[in-house]
């Protein structure tokens, strides 16, 4: 589908920082909106590649392919001390 | 007021009244003060001290209050009885007034002396200042600020106060006057009235300014095609214009303060909208920005569906021109080499026989066209193998282009060094290709353009990426000049760019020619 780079691109990105600086601690749940489009309307979601933080709480939302690995870790509170 | 009169001393007063009705000074008669002050001092028998010029023996002796009048800042003046005899005047009445005012009269006062105007400019009539004011009327007069022109010329600024003294029935008895000097203050307050003006003036300008600006910001963002919004550093929507809108086919009242997320990205990532069945391809670039004094982020939101959709046409034409363009090639190859190579070589068979067959002059006749005949044997097997090498469909990448740079070598006379790490295994099929035609481009463009005399290539496979580099030491180019109807040139970057790869050419005059390229390879 169209964004289809940008998702693998978010998801290698995602999947990298978490594996590098949460190993162990944490999850990542892939949702295809293609497959699942009521995922994104009860989620409220508008575009894709769309990253939700549901843990820790306040929830998160962050849109992009995640290119910007600085304001990614920021936003997703993880620091960099591995 | 009471204080004041005692204070004065009484002697002195009466003297002053008597020295007052002695003068011929009076109401429109100009007074000369240089022979009243002549007067006054050969009166006295000696040069007495003097105030801004003017001679204070009068005053003499002095009482210590009077000695505190003098001394304090403030001009005071003395009127007394009807006719608003000046009764005393200190020091800095004196210099104030830059005259001497003593035993004039308040009726027969003239302007001609000491000019006091209000504010506006208008002459006092004596009887409306305020020590006579106070005199006359009773009034108690508190900074009335008015102007004392003096008899040279010079203007000061002052503020006035006046009341009227008493005696024990209540009586007006006379009044007094009190002149403060505030030309300084008033100087400071034009002044800061001028550079107030300025500064309102100032805040308008950038006021309309920015009221302009933001009129413009407004009509910009409001006309752009682009979709601008405006999230929070939590994502949420504080603005959204007409295209964001419409890319999200919302309604303004339900979109500001909807979540859209935090955007994260470097220089620009594309994203998918879906819209009503169909998917948008969107570009998204952000930059932060203050909103309401708050941080935010500025996000721009472009619909690149169509130019991508266009992009993908253009891309798969130029994939089957390429496609086909092999296809040709190698059908034309083989048909060389199968063909016009096999009836050639039958030919060359025939011809032996024959040559064999005669004797003398025919046979050296046969023998050039035997000659001739290998020529173009030769010729059309190269033809055939440049059409398309069949080394690369059958030994692969690194094979071929041995066997290309080894008979580039023979051709041209120029060395080329061929380097090659992790490529001797087979790569797709469109891969090889391209690496074997870009190779063979840059070097062909070597011999015919550069003057160079070694070339090197280097082919090597890493981390799934094909690697690509060929210099050569010849004379160079502008590479910013690089026409795009340079065929050579712009069929490499074709053929790397339909492959999801990159091509970069470098090279200045006298600095040699440097090309690479990389191309992502799924399997090797």
């Amino acid at each position: 589908m169209e964004g289809y780079r940008s998702c693998q691109r978010a998801l290698e990105n995602l999947a990298d920082v978490c594996e590098r600086y949460l190993p162990g601690h944490h999850s990542i749940e892939v949702i295809d909106v293609a497959v699942n489009p009521e995922v994104a309307a009860s989620e409220d979601i508008l575009a894709v590649p769309t990253v939700i933080r549901t843990a820790p709480l306040p929830a998160l939302r962050i849109i992009g392919d995640l290119s910007d690995r600085e304001t990614c870790m920021r936003l997703l509170g993880i620091s960099d001390h591995e | 007021m009471k204080l004041c009169g005692e204070a004065l001393n009484q002697g002195r007063m009466n003297r002053e009244r008597k020295h007052s009705k002695e003068r011929k000074g009076g109401l429109g008669k100009k007074v000369d003060k240089k022979a009243e002050q002549k007067r006054v001092s050969s009166g006295r028998g000696k040069t007495e001290p003097t105030t801004a010029g003017i001679d204070m023996s009068f005053q003499q002796p002095r009482s210590p209050l009077q000695v505190i009048l003098d001394a304090t800042p403030h001009g005071i003046v003395v009127l007394e009885g009807e006719e608003g005899l000046i009764s005393y005047i200190n020091s800095r009445a004196l210099e104030l007034c830059g005259a001497d005012l003593r035993g004039l009269e308040m009726k027969t006062y003239s302007a001609a002396v000491t000019k006091f105007l209000r504010m506006e400019g208008e002459v006092y009539k004596p009887e409306d200042l305020p020590a006579p004011r106070a005199l006359l009327h009773g009034e108690r007069v508190r900074g009335e600020e008015m102007i004392i022109e003096r008899p040279d010329g010079s203007r000061i600024a002052v503020a006035a106060h006046a009341a009227p003294t008493r005696d024990e029935e209540g009586n007006i008895t006379g009044s007094v006057g009190i002149f403060e000097d505030i030309t300084t203050q008033k100087e400071l307050e034009k002044l800061r009235s001028a550079h107030s003006d300025r500064i309102e003036e100032l805040l308008h300008e950038r006021t309309r300014e920015l009221m302009r600006s933001q009129i413009n910001f407004g009509h910009l963002f409001n006309s752009m095609p682009d979709g601008a919004v405006v999230v929070d550093t939590r994502g949420i929507v504080r603005f959204a214009n007409p295209a964001a809108l419409g890319l999200f086919n919302a309604v303004e009242g339900e979109f500001i303060g909807s979540q859209f997320g935090m955007p994260v990205v470097e220089g620009s990532a594309e994203i998918a909208v879906m819209q009503e069945g169909r998917t948008l391809t969107i570009e998204l670039s952000s930059t932060e920005v203050y909103w309401e004094d708050e941080q935010a982020h500025l996000v721009i939101l472009r619909d690149v569906t169509t130019r991508k959709r266009a992009l993908e046409r253009v891309r798969t034409l130029s994939r089957r021109l390429i496609d086909a363009q092999e296809r040709e090639r190698r059908y034309i190859g083989h048909e060389l080499h199968d063909e016009v190579g096999g009836s050639l070589t039958a030919l060359k068979l025939a011809l032996d026989r024959a040559r064999h067959a005669l004797r003398g002059q025919e046979k050296a006749m046969l023998n050039e066209a035997n000659e001739l005949l290998d020529y173009t044997l030769d010729y059309v097997r190269t033809l055939s193998h440049s059409m398309r090498p069949g080394v690369l469909d059958d030994f692969g990448l690194e094979k071929a282009l041995r066997w290309y740079v080894n008979r580039y070598t023979s051709q041209t006379g120029i060395k080329v060094n061929l380097a090659c790490q992790r490529c001797a295994g087979r790569y797709p099929e469109d891969v090889e290709t391209a690496i074997y035609r870009i190779v063979q481009e840059s070097l062909t463009n070597t011999a015919k353009y550069s003057r160079a005399s070694q070339a090197k290539v280097e082919c090597r496979y890493k981390d799934g990426t094909l690697g690509l580099v060929i210099e050569d030491d010849g004379c160079g180019f502008d590479a910013s000049v690089i026409s795009q109807e340079s065929m050579g040139i712009s069929g490499m970057y074709d053929r790397a760019f339909l492959l999801g790869g990159t091509l970069t050419v470098d090279s200045s005059p006298g600095k040699g020619t440097r090309i690479t390229c990389e191309l992502p390879v799924k399997s090797a």
